[in-house]
């Protein structure tokens, strides 16, 4: 334990009482302040270790020019401990808000402040897309539509990623070809599982929000094989979740579970398994599994691995030689291009001159271009006037531009549906996962969760 | 110049009194309330999961969810982190601390809660168990785990209350105010003597002898009190609280063990993980000793010894004394 005082402090006082009435005390000990000051900001986030290192070094320059102080608490349980605070009466000034179902929710509730004051809305048309725009407003206690959220960081969600040095070489030039479904993509599927290898790599644990890995690949599913009305549909509450569409897109996922190994000890294995470490069988040799379906944000995670179980590499895997990335394929050639995304919302809960100082710098392309040009940061702007030539490596430029161009693009479905229907849907999947005989009444019981919000 | 001297070196003493005792209280009522509430609640929870995990392996969360000893140490952990609470107040970034683990502490008792009910259903104990490890991770995470939160309270909590506590007592200023008041008070008294006694071909003044010998007194009755508060508070500091860490430390390496064990243990292991671990929980009687004898050791440092009266009593003394003494030879003078 940390000494209250230190020791050698003590000593020379004890030695000075002694000396008091004849010698002047000789030792110089200064006060110090304490840790809180008035003008500092607290901004609760679910960015944690590299994250949290990328997100402090773009405040610092905030901190440096302003001499404000900003507190950040990272936890990958924001949204619950945010919610306590908001119970409380107590929330923090800036929170990251899990979703834009909750952003809706909270600004309908009056519990957001809104944003038009403190964001300068030319210069935000003019650095983020439409698309993008949209996803940061929510219509507030009286109907109008505000400004209630920043887009701090994006991720690109229909992303299959690989090895290159790991994948055998045929099936690489099948999985990267442009003419790539998903027909062909199982073909490359059972391939792979004839080699008695996992072909998937997949991991449910993610704390309080376990089971958004499987949850992000039924709505891949129904985007790219029920088309865009279907998901959006789907996703406003409209599209029964027993509905065919909805179902097959289960069933699908279902086929991908069961092309993995069974048994109880997998089973375990995938509830239990961190979805930052699934991938990491992906990078020995020889590989544990062959592809992950995650965001873009997952490559931090995959830097993070163990240089000896990236036994062919002998160091961290490096983008573009031990991982890369193909667009989660479309149903057939044909079909509709859509891809999913997902953004972290800074939103305002307590309305003071420095927290809006500091979500009007998170806006700006300046400020997001200090997080992503850090040596191994993973993070991308949703804002194109960030250059691309910023991000560090050339896989994090094909997903900017794949962000930042794309002109159909869906937010992450459970992300924008109501919190209680994305709660259900993340429990629900999680028991599909654990037992998949029970699709049916899973799929009512959401539905059953669907009516009840709508009504 | 000697009355002078006297209420200037009264003075000191009464402040540098006040600011001793000023912040013994302030350690003993905050500082070491504060560290030691931060490490109950870190060893509480951890005990909470070693419980709950207990009575998932043992197949008593069938009926009786998560447990008593789960349920008590929870309330034990919220009772620790509410006088943290009250000792930090909600603003200040410590306070949005401890309003993240409050959040912290909710989401895991969610999580347990969540781990109980589907433990229950017979076909999805499985699930039950993952509940259960996601349960652990948020308490255990070392990267914003509810423990790793506690203990970042904490760590804030001694960095932000050692800086206040050090402002005072140790005040170099003061003591050297002191020092030099007391120095001149003497010397005042002692050359007074003299020259009453050259000038005036007189033995000693008795007045001004008394209250030579008074001051001195004080001054070092001020001295061994003082240092015997500091020995105490030496003692408090350097002994009996890194004792009690020891053992909170102690007893929550072993929780940890017995949840880790527990926790691997798997489904299919029931009885055998339920008989490796040891029965033990947290041992409140060890802990209480040491809390008690830090206590005592606190009281003793707190401990002025009537100073706070007998400084203003003794410094009226020698002014009145001084005063006597040399009104004799000046009426003598006069005379």
């Amino acid at each position: 334990m940390r000494a209250l005082m230190s020791r050698s402090r003590w000593t020379a006082r004890r030695s000075a009482l002694l000396l008091m009435l004849v010698l002047p005390p000789a030792f110089g000990l200064t006060a110090c302040g304490g840790a809180d000051s008035s003008n500092s900001i607290t901004v609760l986030g679910t960015w944690t270790g590299e994250e949290e290192k990328g997100f402090l070094a773009m405040i610092d320059g905030f901190e440096e020019t302003t001499g404000l102080s900003v507190t950040y608490i990272g936890t990958r349980d924001a949204d619950a401990v945010l919610a306590s605070g908001l119970k409380n009466g107590n929330p923090p000034e800036l929170a990251v808000l899990a979703s834009p179902g909750e952003l809706r929710e909270q600004a309908a509730a009056g519990t957001l402040v809104s944003l038009d004051r403190a964001l300068d809305r030319k210069q935000l048309v003019s650095d983020y897309k439409p698309t993008w725009l949209d996803l940061m407003q929510a219509k507030g206690p009286s109907g109008q539509p505000h400004f209630y959220a920043v887009i701090v960081k994006a991720a690109l969600k229909s992303a299959i990623w690989y090895s290159p040095r790991n994948f055998p070489p045929p099936a690489r030039r099948v999985l990267t070809s442009p003419k790539l479904t998903w027909d062909r993509l199982n073909t490359l599927i059972e391939q792979l599982t004839a080699t008695g290898r996992s072909p998937w790599c997949m991991g449910m644990e993610d704390t309080s929000n376990s089971g958004w890995p499987a949850t992000d690949w039924v709505e891949d599913i129904v985007l790219h094989h029920a088309g865009r009305d279907t998901y959006d549909g789907w996703v406003a509450g409209t599209v029964p979740w027993t509905s065919p569409p909805i179902r097959r897109a289960w069933e699908t996922f279902g086929r991908v579970i069961r092309s993995r190994p069974t048994g109880r000890g997998a089973l375990r294995s995938l509830l239990l398994t961190n979805f930052g470490s699934a991938g990491q069988p992906m990078f020995e040799r020889p590989p544990g599994c062959f592809l992950e379906h995650q965001g873009s944000f997952i490559t931090g995670f995959y830097a993070r691995h163990e240089p000896r179980l990236a036994a062919a590499a002998k160091t961290h895997p490096q983008p573009g030689k031990d991982f890369d990335f193909v667009r989660f394929p479309p149903l057939s050639p044909g079909s509709e291009r859509a891809d999913q995304v997902a953004g972290d919302l800074l939103a305002m809960f307590r309305d003071t001159p420095e927290a809006r100082r500091l979500i009007a710098y998170l806006a700006t392309p300046k400020a997001q271009a200090a997080w992503i040009r850090r040596p191994g940061s993973t993070a991308i702007s949703a804002s194109h006037r960030v250059p691309s030539r910023l991000y560090p490596v050339a896989v994090s430029r094909r997903v900017a531009t794949a962000l930042t161009e794309a002109n159909e693009v869906r937010f992450d479905a459970s992300d924008s549906m109501p919190p209680v229907m994305a709660a259900a849907f993340s429990r629900a999947v999680l028991e599909y996962v654990s037992d998949p005989s029970r699709l049916n009444h899973l799929l009512r019981q959401l539905d059953t969760v669907r009516t009840a919000g709508a009504g | 110049m000697i009355l002078t001297a006297a209420a200037l070196s009264f003075a000191a003493a009464i402040v540098l009194t006040a600011a001793r005792h000023e912040t013994v209280a302030s350690v003993r009522d905050q500082t070491f309330p504060a560290v030691l509430g931060a490490l109950e609640a870190h060893a509480a929870l951890s005990d909470a999961d070693r419980a709950v995990w207990g009575s998932f392996r043992s197949g008593e969360a069938q009926l009786i969810g998560p447990g008593q000893d789960y349920q008590d140490d929870i309330t034990i952990a919220g009772l620790a982190l509410a006088q943290l609470a009250g000792l930090q107040g909600s603003e200040g970034a410590i306070g949005r601390r401890l309003q993240t683990v409050n959040g912290q502490l909710v989401n895991y008792q969610g999580l347990v809660g969540q781990a109980a009910a589907t433990y229950r259903s017979a076909a999805a104990k499985e699930l039950g168990y993952a509940y259960l490890s996601y349960a652990s991770k948020s308490l255990r995470d070392s990267e914003g785990g509810l423990l790793a939160a506690i203990d970042a309270v904490a760590a804030a909590d001694r960095r932000s209350l050692a800086a206040r506590d050090a402002a005072s007592w140790t005040n170099p200023w003061l003591l050297l105010a002191y020092a030099a008041f007391a120095l001149a008070l003497l010397a005042s008294l002692l050359y007074t003597l003299r020259f009453l006694r050259r000038g005036f071909r007189r033995t000693i003044s008795p007045p001004l002898a008394l209250a030579t010998a008074l001051a001195t007194g004080i001054s070092l009755w001020l001295c061994v009190t003082t240092l015997r508060s500091d020995r105490a508070f030496s003692r408090a500091h350097d002994i009996a609280l890194p004792q009690l860490t020891a053992i909170w430390h102690s007893q929550t390496r072993s929780v940890d063990r017995q949840a880790k064990d527990l926790q691997a243990g798997g489904a299919s292991q029931k009885g055998a993980a339920t008989r490796s671990a040891p029965p033990g929980r947290l041992d409140v009687a060890a802990t209480q000793t040491a809390r008690d004898d830090l206590d005592s050791t606190l009281a003793t440092a707190a401990d002025t010894r009537g100073l706070p009266i007998a400084l203003p009593l003794a410094a009226s003394t020698i002014g009145a004394l001084t005063f006597f003494g040399l009104r004799r030879r000046l009426d003598e003078y006069r005379a």
